[in-house]
């Protein structure tokens, strides 16, 4: 599903510059669930970036279901991103302006769709996470554990193929944590790829496979038996 | 102090941009408010400042005459002063006749502005003098009262006093002996002169100065209160049934009233609204600006979050917190002030060059800014600190710490900041729809058709001070016709922009009189004056100076065969003929019998606010009394000039020369006081604009900050860069989308009101209305845009890293 071949990323301020991922090569097949680890600054959430198309790197390239969008528009990564792709990110990014249910709706506002049909959509997807019963309330209102199943229930409500979650259950307590990779795990099963950053170790060890980053470099894959 | 004034510093260099906006837009605010309120105070405080002034009253007269002008006029028939007195001897009052004169040295001419007044003139007004007794001056017919500018142009370093100056009036020299200096006048008087001499009535009096409907002179009352004259006003109804009405006057045709002296600059209703819409936008425009400062200050509120949330955390209060907030927004304010009033002093002799005005910002005394900039910094200084202190203040810290977007006061701190943007929006664009109709009124009067061809036309104004011969006006028009380049000449009773006789006469036809007989304005031109002006004729022939029932100049004196008149288009209706062709050949009666040989164009010799009468002509190839010699010509407009003055000088050399084209003496006439304060407007107006876009960059560089990362979110869901500049330009265009309904009926009306004083008017079509909100929503979108567009192509993953 993806490829991603030498893939350089570096940041320029001033006249330093400091590499963020260095000769990157990852290939994540469809139906994959992927654990990213490594300690803080180590590139994950860079790499992640780019697999999201959130951020481009600097040279190398990215296929995507074979074709290479490491340098296509800026308009056609936001038409990837809004009909394949779903976040999930460690501080959530909820919009506080608006209700769970408007949150949710927000990944379906830039598709054409019936607007019955979205609303079917939505009322799925928070179904499918457990907080339905706080559709009306505001982001502030909910505990982080309810604030990430809405953000989940965002990631997937556009039913994306692949679901990037960068450290989902980093701000979370281990019950709220476990409810996360459980939801995670059921979306796998049902055929979403997942590619997720993460520091504990327990929570990688639920992933298919996990790779270890150090300075920007990829140090190793373990592989476990599905 | 020490620290407040340290965080003030530090909030200004810190947030540079919004210190920027905030400081520049209030003090722009504070410049234009003042420049306008320095006009207000200039324009309502004409008069005013004369010790007495306040008791005196103007008699005027009004006409109830079908075609007749219904403006009330402030003269009077020369003697009714002395006869009033002789009815009412304790009634006081004094009269000033305003002339052009020529002063005389050796053989230098100069044209100077002479006043004949009642020896008491100065006692009743009281103006400043420099030296002498003005009364006792003027008790002796040659004594003369100079100011101050006339005196030292005449006898320079000298002391003027008791020295003689003479003076030409009517055609005769006199001699007067200097016997007061006075101040020089000053713009703000409704009667100014630099000569005053006594009004001996052998010297002044013309063969209608003591006619009835005759209009020689101001006559002054003076009255210790309103009340007072009020009551006389009934008296002057009386007086008139046992003096006035008779064979010329009738009952319910004609009356006086009184008008103070201190209203008299704005008597006229179109006057007073040019003032009070100027001082309105004024006032407006500061209101502008304070809601930009309000709206600035409570979205910057938000940036300022963490350090209130820190604060409050070390037990800050409430109330010091809300010190601190204010203190900086008083400082802010007198920062803009002190600005604001740099930027008014800066820009005042521009100002004044433009609108023609002596405006002056003075610091001590009763007429000190500070009166007026002290309550007003303390006033804006709370408003605009009060609320974004409360605001601020309000903050609950763990909100602060908990959320995607920076607080900016919640969602009533954005519905506050949406209305107030929908009120300075209405504003603005209610001044561009406003500036927008008077450029277009202001270009239709300077291009519409008057009946005439405006280009290539001169008019020598000189020939009115009764100096000039019958012989050299003969010897003018023949030196004028000779000149290269000119085309035609003729003499007549007016020109564009001048008429300095005006007679109106009841006509009719035969059988029609008391049923329609409407007031005519008479014009006795001389020869060519329609083919020099270019007139139209619309039906039947123009006159022929060989024909004696044309030309007076070949009649008999007394003779009472019917003599032949042009008329023009306006009369045709008012004499009750169905079409011009119709009037043709038709006799009319007035003073005498007259029959109507040709029907020409309405010619628009008067203002785009004056009604076109209903007029007559006659031919008289005569010299004329009262008369202005205009020349039709080709060629460089400064030549000619040069060369009709040199053949005046060789003609007239003991008369001063005036002369300007048509254009110019239209415009110093009647267009010059329109444009002056149209441009006064339109400064405001485009300020105002100016000022709430500032506001709207503002805010919109806040909100954009604020939602940077709430944009990453939304692109990393799909969102493209089209998505989110429409979202984010949407949100602004609602409020200035919402104005335009507020503006446009608003502007309907103030325009409406103020087109309805022309009488040459544009009509209100919808086009000004889009055009000024199309300009308005595509400045507000380009503002906006700027802000937009950056963070809209901004990679996410940055926008989601931003805290």
């Amino acid at each position: 599903m993806i490829q991603l071949n030498a893939i350089h990323r570096a940041y320029r301020s001033d006249e330093v510059e400091t590499t963020a991922l260095a000769e990157i090569d990852l290939t994540v097949a469809a139906g994959e669930f992927l654990a990213i680890m490594g300690p803080s600054g180590c590139g994950k959430s860079t790499l992640l970036n780019i697999l999201g198309t959130i951020d481009r790197p600097t040279s190398g390239a990215y296929l995507f279901e074979g074709e290479d969008i490491a340098h296509v528009p800026e308009a056609q990564l936001a038409k990837l991103r809004r009909d394949r792709l779903g976040f999930v990110f460690q501080s959530f990014n909820l919009i506080d302006e608006l209700t769970i249910a408007e949150n949710v709706a927000l990944a379906l506002a830039y598709r054409a769709m019936p607007a019955r049909q979205k609303r079917e959509r939505v009322d799925a997807a928070m179904d499918r996470v457990g907080i339905a019963h706080r559709r009306n309330h505001h982001p502030h209102q909910l505990s982080g554990g309810q604030q990430q199943r809405a953000a989940i229930a965002r990631a997937i409500v556009g039913e994306p193929k692949l679901i990037l979650a960068d450290e989902p259950t980093g701000n979370l307590d281990t019950e709220n944590g476990a409810q996360v990779m459980d939801i995670l795990t059921r979306l796998n099963a049902d055929g979403a790829t997942i590619v997720m950053v993460t520091h504990s170790p327990a929570h990688a060890d639920i992933a298919k496979r996990t790779v270890h980053m150090l300075d920007g470099r990829i140090l190793s894959a373990v592989r476990r038996a599905a | 102090m020490t620290s407040a004034l340290t965080s003030f510093y530090r909030s200004l260099t810190r947030h540079k941009l919004f210190a920027a906006l905030n400081i520049g837009g209030l003090a722009l605010g504070i410049a234009v408010f003042l420049v306008l309120s320095l006009f207000v105070r200039f324009e309502t405080g004409f008069d005013r400042w004369i010790p007495g002034a306040d008791q005196l009253y103007i008699i005027q007269e009004h006409y109830h005459m079908p075609g007749y002008p219904e403006t009330p006029n402030p003269n009077t028939m020369g003697n009714e002063l002395l006869q009033l007195r002789a009815d009412y001897p304790q009634l006081q009052g004094t009269r000033i006749a305003a002339m052009d004169a020529t002063v005389r040295q050796g053989t230098v001419n100069t044209r100077e502005a002479l006043a004949a007044v009642d020896p008491n003139f100065f006692q009743m007004l009281r103006l400043p003098v420099v030296a002498g007794d003005p009364t006792r001056t003027l008790a002796d017919p040659d004594g003369i009262v100079v100011t101050q500018r006339a005196a030292t142009s005449y006898f320079g370093q000298l002391s003027p006093i008791g020295r003689t100056l003479t003076v030409v009036a009517n055609g005769t020299p006199y001699t007067y002996r200097v016997g007061a200096v006075i101040a020089d006048m000053r713009k703000d008087m409704s009667y100014t002169s630099e000569l005053f001499v006594p009004l001996v009535a052998s010297r002044f009096a013309t063969e209608w100065f003591d006619h009835w409907g005759s209009t020689s002179l101001v006559t002054l009352l003076r009255f210790p209160d309103r009340a007072a004259a009020h009551r006389f006003e009934g008296e002057l109804a009386r007086f008139a049934e046992r003096r006035v009405f008779g064979d010329n006057l009738k009952k319910g045709q004609w009356e006086q009233s009184l008008r103070p002296l201190v209203d008299n600059h704005l008597y006229a209703a179109s006057d007073r609204a040019v003032v009070t819409t100027l001082g309105a936008v004024g006032v407006l425009t500061l209101l502008i600006a304070i809601v930009n400062y309000i709206n600035l200050a409570t979205a910057r509120a938000g940036l300022r979050a963490r350090e209130v949330a820190v604060r409050k955390v070390l037990g800050g209060t409430r109330r010091a917190l809300t010190r601190q907030f204010l203190t900086e927004a008083m400082l802010t304010v007198i920062l803009s002030a002190v600005i604001g009033l740099a930027l008014a002093e800066i820009a005042l002799p521009l100002i004044n060059t433009l609108g023609g005005m002596a405006l002056r910002i003075d610091y001590w005394g009763a007429n000190s800014v500070l009166l007026l900039l002290v309550p007003l910094v303390l006033a804006v200084g709370a408003v605009a600190g009060l609320y974004p202190a409360a605001v601020l203040a309000g903050f609950r810290p763990a909100a602060v710490l908990a959320a995607a977007r920076a607080p900016g006061g919640g969602r009533v701190g954005a519905r506050v900041r949406a209305g107030l943007v929908v009120v300075q929006f209405s504003i603005a664009i209610a001044f561009a729809i406003g500036t927008t109709v008077m450029l277009a009124q202001a270009s239709h009067v300077r291009d519409a058709d008057l009946g005439f061809r405006r280009e290539g036309l001169y008019v020598v104004r000189s020939l009115n001070s009764g100096s000039v011969l019958p012989e050299q006006k003969t010897a003018l028009m023949r030196a004028f016709a000779a000149l290269p380049g000119v085309s035609d000449v003729t003499m007549a009773q007016n020109a564009p922009g001048d008429q300095s006789l005006t007679n109106f006469s009841t006509m009719y036809q035969p059988g029609m009189q008391g049923i329609r007989a409407p007031s005519l304005m008479d014009v006795r031109v001389g020869d060519h004056y329609f083919d020099t002006f270019g007139a139209r004729l619309v039906a039947g022939r123009l006159f022929n100076r060989s024909r004696p029932a044309d030309d007076r100049a070949l009649r008999a004196k007394g003779s009472t065969t019917p003599f032949n008149v042009v008329i023009n288009r306006m009369a045709v209706g008012l004499l009750g003929f169905a079409s011009p062709q119709a009037a043709i050949g038709k006799p009319i009666e007035g003073d005498a019998s007259m029959t109507i040989i040709g029907v020409v164009d309405d010619l628009r010799f008067l203002g785009p606010r004056q009604a076109i009468s209903g007029t007559f002509y006659r031919l008289d190839t005569r010299p004329l009394n009262d008369a202005f010699i205009t020349l039709r010509y080709s060629g460089d407009p400064q030549k000619m000039a040069d060369a009709v003055e040199a053949a005046w000088k060789r003609i007239v050399p003991t008369e001063p020369f005036e002369g300007r084209t048509i254009e110019e003496n239209l415009y110093k006439a009647y267009y010059e006081q329109d444009t002056r304060r149209g441009r006064l407007f339109t400064m405001g107006a485009v300020l105002a604009i100016a000022i709430g876009c500032i506001g709207l960059y503002g805010l919109a560089a806040f909100d954009t900050t604020r939602r940077i990362k709430e944009i990453g979110i939304r692109k990393a869901l799909g969102a493209s860069t089209r998505d989110v500049l429409q979202l984010l330009i949407t949100k602004f265009l609602r409020p200035v989308l919402l104005a335009n309904l507020i503006a446009w009926p608003l502007a309907w009306v103030a325009m409406q009101r103020w087109l309805s004083t022309f009488d040459d008017r544009i009509a209100l079509t919808p086009w000004y209305f889009l055009a000024a909100s199309a300009l308005a929503v595509a400045i507000a979108v380009l503002t906006v845009l700027g802000q937009s567009w950056r963070v809209a192509r901004a990679e996410p993953a940055r926008a989601l890293r931003y805290e």
